[in-house]
């Protein structure tokens, strides 16, 4: 049984796109045929970040007028062979997106993939609307902050209201993924914690990221943080990888580095 | 292997004089009935009964992790005292009595905020109940008396020509020009009541009610006996 899992987060900024790749190159390095598309047209970046940037000959547009076949325009990753890539249009508008054709887009890619995931684009107009209209399942992507949460809520709210699924009787499911978390502020209280933002939305937690300096340089390099064993933020997409295929994995909730001995005996005396 | 995470609602009760405890439950059933009840005390075959009889959720003296603030309102309302509910309030328990007895609710919301119910009838329309969160950007608009038991989000707005009655965490706005609104503090939102702003300073207890004294508005306390 393959999933549309669509990406949403209301906002802007906040980590949505850098989410997709690390989440879907996850879900490639468990044995999964997984691919990514990015719904935001007009605004193509996920190929950056995956670094398939020249790898780009037809776009998912294309593919849906029929310009292009399917085969001609998906990527496969460098990362992982398991990993494919339908990249947005460039050049063309979010208003070329027509229901029918993406249902059939889908389809097809139900067909050839377990996972599908849709990178939506920012904001909650149409181009949002179409990413989770055929969405069997949502990861909702926030910052531990409140304008962040307020707007994923509105996002949920449609959602909940527009998709196919949810207009058919069913639900959608929902995961979220609390991004950027800086434990230390959580700790002096300023910042929301995990269960202040589970408390507003009320939707399973699927993983939190810590903030991380590593994942912004990862990106620009093409080369997703999740590769990196190294790094906390990979660690965590690692654990929400395996979560979304079914895996038991523990809920780490980032904590405050520990410091070294000196550090410790400075708390001590300072 | 599956393994599913709840947010649930628990309600701590110590259990000391059984009669009591039993008349307590049987007064606050309906609100009661979507909590998982935290019993400290000793078991008593009479309470056992009734909490089986009427499928309560519930665990004996079982430690639980540490409580947050949202539930501490409804201690609360059950330790103070005297004064009685608006009418609308009373009604507003029944309905969600019997909305809990029966299947499914047929209650429902308008999700995305475009459209929005329109209520023509001359008379007050039934009261109206949403039992789900009110998302950012959810509208409930009604014509009579609203009912909310979720918590309100910000960015969420609820407008009534009736009472409004919210008994989860309120942070989107909420405007009646109804007999009362009964309120827990407001952090974020505004609340209008015929009109005028109430301040958020002046909503300083655990449940507020908000109506006319004259012409002047005043908030008082939700206390005890209301709820027997």
């Amino acid at each position: 049984m393959s999933k549309v899992i669509a990406v949403i987060s209301g906002k802007g900024g906040v980590g949505k796109t850098t989410t997709t790749a690390n989440v879907g190159l996850g879900i490639a390095m468990n044995r999964r045929q997984c691919v990514v598309v990015d719904f935001d047209i007009g605004q193509r970046n996920l190929d950056m970040i995956l670094g398939l940037e020249n790898r780009v000959v037809y776009d998912m547009v294309q593919v849906m007028d029929g310009e292009a076949k399917l085969e001609q325009a998906l990527i496969r990753s460098k990362a992982h062979s398991n990993l494919h890539f339908l990249p947005a249009s460039q050049t063309k508008d979010k208003s070329v997106l027509d229901s029918e054709k993406i249902r059939q887009l889908l389809d097809d890619l139900r067909q050839r993939f377990e996972y599908v995931i849709l990178d939506a684009p920012a904001g909650i107009e149409s181009g949002f609307e179409h990413t989770i209209e055929f969405a069997d399942e949502a990861i909702i992507v926030v910052n531990p902050e409140v304008s962040s949460i307020r707007d994923s809520d509105r996002a949920i709210g449609i959602l909940d209201s527009k998709s196919r699924k949810v207009l058919e009787g069913g639900e959608v499911k929902k995961h979220l993924i609390i991004n950027r978390i800086d434990p230390e502020m959580v700790e002096r209280g300023e910042m929301l914690s995990h269960t202040d933002i589970l408390e507003i939305l009320s939707i399973d937690l699927l993983g939190m990221v810590p903030e991380d300096r590593n994942v912004i340089d990862a990106s620009n390099q093409g080369h997703p943080i999740i590769l990196d064993e190294q790094s906390e933020a990979g660690q965590a997409y690692r654990r929400i990888a395996k979560r979304l295929c079914g895996e038991q994995t523990p809920l780490v909730v980032p904590q405050v580095r520990k410091k070294g001995l000196v550090g410790k005996l400075k708390g001590l005396f300072g | 292997m599956q393994c599913r995470q709840y947010n649930v609602k628990v309600f701590e009760i110590g259990l000391e004089d059984p009669r009591s405890f039993l008349n307590f439950l049987e007064a606050n059933r309906a609100l009661l009935a979507h909590h998982l009840l935290s019993i400290r005390g000793e078991e008593d075959p009479e309470v056992l009964e009734y909490l089986e009889e009427h499928g309560f959720h519930y665990l004996f003296n079982t430690p639980l992790p540490p409580a947050r603030r949202g539930v501490e309102k409804f201690r609360m309302l059950v330790r103070e005292e005297e004064s009685s509910l608006p009418r609308e309030v009373r009604e507003a328990l029944e309905r969600l009595k019997e909305l809990q007895e029966a299947e499914e609710p047929e209650i429902e919301i308008e999700g995305g905020g475009e459209e929005r119910e329109e209520d023509t009838e001359e008379r007050e329309p039934p009261l109206k109940i949403v039992r789900h969160p009110l998302r950012s950007g959810q509208v409930v608009e009604y014509g009579g008396s609203v009912l909310l038991t979720e918590r309100i989000n910000s960015g969420a707005k609820v407008a009534a020509l009736g009472s409004i009655i919210a008994l989860g965490v309120v942070e989107g706005d909420l405007s009646s020009s109804g007999e009362c609104v009964i309120v827990p503090p407001m952090s974020r939102g505004t609340l209008l009541f015929h009109g005028t702003k109430v301040e958020p300073e002046l909503l300083k207890y655990p449940l507020n009610k908000i109506s006319f004294a004259g012409e002047a508005i005043q908030i008082q306390p939700i206390k005890k006996k209301e709820f027997h």
